[in-house]
């Protein structure tokens, strides 16, 4: 080919990209909303109007809840994932079983929920709460999903990350997760706050650019919203070519499964230790159609949920079923196709009311 | 400087056009400053070390011809000098914080209180590359198979050109100084074939490897004793992707680089997870350095005369191959490959990853006469998978951190109780599996599809600007310099 016709083809190519990109960074694509689905809203408690529900979690967002929480009365913290913080069709006036309960019990309450947070990540939580809120019970829901994550996101612990956290145990997944911990520090944190001191020139040459084209171009700043979109089709192709859907069974992962349970003992030995009264409980599942898990996986599950809450002296209850199939509703279509699927994690205003109460009886046995 | 960077994009620009626009005089020391500017964009304080490099054998390899053939014990002086100096720099930056740790834990298993300190030394950015090829020009000298350079410009500029640089390829001194001498001109293809290459490189790196990285650190961080055979599997594939992505990105840009430059850049990479032996995967993986290897190192201890070196893949041209003693040839493989290892960093797992590789091309040397006898083990097919799962699991010591854990993956590839239990989610093998079919799918675009296509103008153009748009539009979405590519750190 000759060259003149190549960089015909290059400038073309350059052109019709630059036309794309223009065109895609239009779009508006709210990705929590995608993560959810049409139908859940996220919702997040307060009391008398101040934030006593934390997702993610920097030091704005930190010193927020703080400044109006009382950390000396008594605490009942709670954790969660986004059954915690979502609402399905919600209705104006409409709250989560946090806000709920809050209005009822006299204790202090407060809540760290994050979406398909880990068991480690709850542990993290936990040890970075326990030193900051008065602590008196801790309440934690233990999702069969949820011991499928692994690994620690900084977003929803970014405040305790900058202060330097760490979980104080020698057992190997405390090790595992201070390393993780650490390294976040470092790439994170460290890199984030790099204005005050950049170590070599091209940071700091790099980060003036990209402060110019930030500010003077929008392209440049919906990039990560581009990137955003073409990982949600990347993930939506993949469900459509695998036929991957909410109802396909997601089996359990034995080492992440492991691990999880670990730092599930680790906040349970911890609570003891510091006279914390510990409620472990199956969250509700939607049960009027077939369970996304392996049958005999899930009842090992439960099983060893209960024998570890009897071995710490936690309380145990087993809440699948206390909401009904009503109550429940569809998500966003997970794959290329417009047809909704069920939504196994998040229930209606109504449901959220059954697990308050529940939660209420529960706390004050 | 890091490729992947808006940095370099906005320097590689406004150099390119500095260098067509001077006179050839001006354009080597434009040059010249702009390789020390692209180097002292990381740490301007480590170009002394380059620079001590370069005039040790600048100085010597001109004393070394200037002395005459008979003189064997002043040249040998010499070269003693300038191995002395190059190798003393390597041995300090990169291989001192090692041997005083080994050190101490010897001691400490002896019961001695006897301790070296423990040195905090930052690896300059590399110094494998350019002191390999400032030691294999000197040798090149010494062997008479090239003559000195006498402008220390020009020979600065050979060491110090930005383009090859940091990770190579490794050049060869009489290539490049005969290019930059040579003063191109500029061409339209040059302009067009050095960005198309930009393109491929940045794309490899930015939307393949830099998204693959964070799926093998989390797999890499999984304590060894829960994986299975599989997952040892899946993990050994996905950083021979990561690592082949982000290594043959930067080959990519950096042959590009000098094409727009009007300089020819011998390529590092050809598909090597196509290969269907040991011995052909190394004359497809870092060909620079295997043929550097074979050259300087492999060839000499074999006790075989190299009568002229080339930089690219295959056996170099050497003499008297055939009288060369069994013996002889498994110990120059065994310690090739054990140097080799340890080139690439300071710690026994890479030592192993050398060692894994001479045991299984010792291997194939072995049974050659009976493949020869049994034609299905010369099946292409076979060939190549056998060669492919021996490639990709040779990655195991290379990307895990101590000795203990690479042998309790590898052990995991022979518990058959446990051989397909997956600890990693469903996602981790599904990437893993589609970047194998992508592999093969450009391969064979490459090999069966590209050829026919450039013969249809239309259809040609029309899939051209499709693919450039692709690339450029992904490229520029997910450019960000969040990684440096893995063989800075070597």
């Amino acid at each position: 080919m000759k060259p003149t016709l190549h960089i015909f083809i290059l400038i073309l190519a350059i052109t019709l990209s630059a036309i794309y990109v223009n065109t895609i960074s239009k779009l508006k694509v709210n990705f929590a909303d995608q993560a959810l689905g049409s139908e859940t809203k996220r919702y997040t408690a307060k009391k008398a109007e101040y934030s006593i529900h934390a997702v993610e979690l920097d030091s704005v967002v930190y010193s927020s809840i703080i400044q109006h929480f009382d950390t000396t009365t008594n605490t009942i913290f709670f954790l969660g994932n986004s059954q915690t913080h979502s609402i399905n069709q919600i209705k104006p006036g409409e709250v989560n079983y946090i806000e709920l309960l809050s209005n009822r019990v006299s204790n202090n309450v407060f809540c760290h929920s994050m979406p398909n947070g880990s068991l480690q990540e709850f542990l993290v939580s936990f040890t970075g709460w326990k030193n900051r809120l008065n602590i008196s019970h801790v309440v934690i829901p233990i999702f069969m999903d949820d011991l499928r994550e692994d690994g620690i996101r900084p977003f929803f612990i970014e405040n305790f990350l900058s202060s330097g956290i760490k979980i104080s145990d020698n057992s190997e997944v405390a090790k595992k997760i201070n390393l993780e911990l650490d390294r976040l520090k470092r790439t994170v944190i460290d890199t984030s706050s790099k204005d005050l001191h950049y170590i070599t020139l091209q940071d700091r040459v790099e980060k003036w650019l990209i402060d110019i084209l930030t500010e003077n171009t929008i392209i440049w700043n919906q990039r990560e919203n581009i990137r955003g979109t073409v990982f949600l089709k990347l993930y939506e192709w993949r469900n459509s070519i695998f036929n991957i859907n909410a109802t396909t069974k997601r089996r359990m992962i034995p080492g992440r499964y492991k691990d999880n349970f670990k730092a599930l003992e680790e906040i349970l030995r911890t609570a003891t230790k510091n006279n914390i009264s510990s409620f472990v409980y199956i969250p509700p599942i939607r049960n009027d159609v077939e369970l996304p898990y392996d049958t005999l996986e899930y009842d090992t599950f439960k099983k060893e949920v209960e024998g570890l809450a009897i071995k710490y002296n936690a309380k145990f209850r087993n809440w699948e079923n206390i909401v009904p199939g009503i109550l429940w509703g569809y998500k966003k279509s997970t794959n290329a196709s417009d047809k909704p699927e069920l939504d196994f994690m998040h229930f209606q205003a109504a449901g959220h009311k059954i697990l308050a109460d529940s939660l209420y009886n529960f706390l004050n046995q | 400087m890091i490729f992947n960077s808006v940095t370099f994009l906005l320097y590689f620009v406004l150099v390119s056009i500095l260098y067509w626009v001077l006179a050839p005089k001006p354009r080597y020391w434009m040059l010249f400053i702009a390789s020390l500017a692209f180097y002292g964009f990381w740490r301007w304080e480590y170009l002394g070390v380059m620079i001590l490099s370069a005039a040790t054998d600048y100085i010597t390899a001109q004393k070394i011809y200037d002395t005459p053939v008979e003189n064997t014990k002043k040249r040998k002086l010499l070269l003693a000098i300038t191995l002395i100096i190059n190798l003393g720099l390597l041995v300090y930056f990169k291989y001192l914080m090692f041997f005083s740790a080994n050190f101490n834990q010897v001691m400490n298993s002896l019961g001695s209180s006897i301790r070296l300190p423990y040195w905090n030394i930052i690896l300059p950015f590399g110094i494998s590359f350019y002191t390999f090829e400032t030691i294999s020009y000197t040798l090149d000298v010494y062997r008479g198979h090239t003559k000195p350079e006498r402008s220390f410009l020009i020979y600065s500029l050979f060491v110090s050109f930005f383009p090859k640089l940091v990770a190579g390829p490794i050049q060869r001194a009489a290539d490049l100084i005969g290019q930059l001498r040579a003063r191109p001109v500029f061409q339209l293809d040059f302009l067009v074939s050095g960005i198309e290459r930009i393109l491929y490189g940045l794309f490899l790196k930015v939307v393949l490897a830099d998204n693959i990285a964070p799926l093998v650190d989390e797999a890499y961080a999984i304590p060894a004793q829960q994986l299975s055979g599989i997952d040892v599997f899946t993990i050994a594939f996905l950083f021979g992707f990561q690592i082949y992505f982000d290594f043959s990105a930067y080959s990519h840009i950096a042959v590009g680089a000098a094409k727009v430059l009007g300089i020819h850049i011998p390529e590092n990479f050809n598909f090597p997870y196509i290969a269907t032996s040991l011995k052909d995967f190394w004359k497809r993986w870092h060909i620079s350095l295997s043929s550097w290897i074979r050259d300087y190192l492999y060839l000499p201890l074999c006790g075989i005369k190299v009568v002229a070196s080339k930089g690219i893949g295959g056996i170099g041209q050497s003499l008297n191959e055939q009288d060369i003693s069994s013996g002889r040839k498994n110990f120059a493989l065994f310690s090739t490959w054990a140097i080799m290892g340890f080139w690439h960093g300071a710690n026994w797992t890479f030592v192993i990853w050398g060692i894994y590789h001479a045991i299984f091309i010792y291997l194939e040397r072995l049974l050659k006469p009976i493949r020869s006898k049994w034609s299905i083990l010369n099946n292409s097919l076979i060939c190549w998978f056998f060669t492919l799962c021996v490639a990709m699991l040779s990655w195991i010591p290379f990307r895990t951190t101590t000795v203990h854990e690479t042998l309790i993956k590898y052990q995991a590839l022979f518990k058959f109780g446990s051989l397909v239990n997956r600890g990693m989610r469903e996602n981790t093998y599904l990437i893993t599996g589609m970047l194998l079919l992508i592999f093969l799918i450009s391969w064979f675009s490459d090999e069966y599809i590209k050829v026919k296509l450039e013969t249809k103008l239309v259809p040609n153009s029309i899939w051209l600007v499709a693919k450039y748009s692709i690339i450029i539009i992904l490229t520029f979405v997910f450019l960000r310099p969040i990684n440096q590519f893995i063989y800075f750190q070597f």
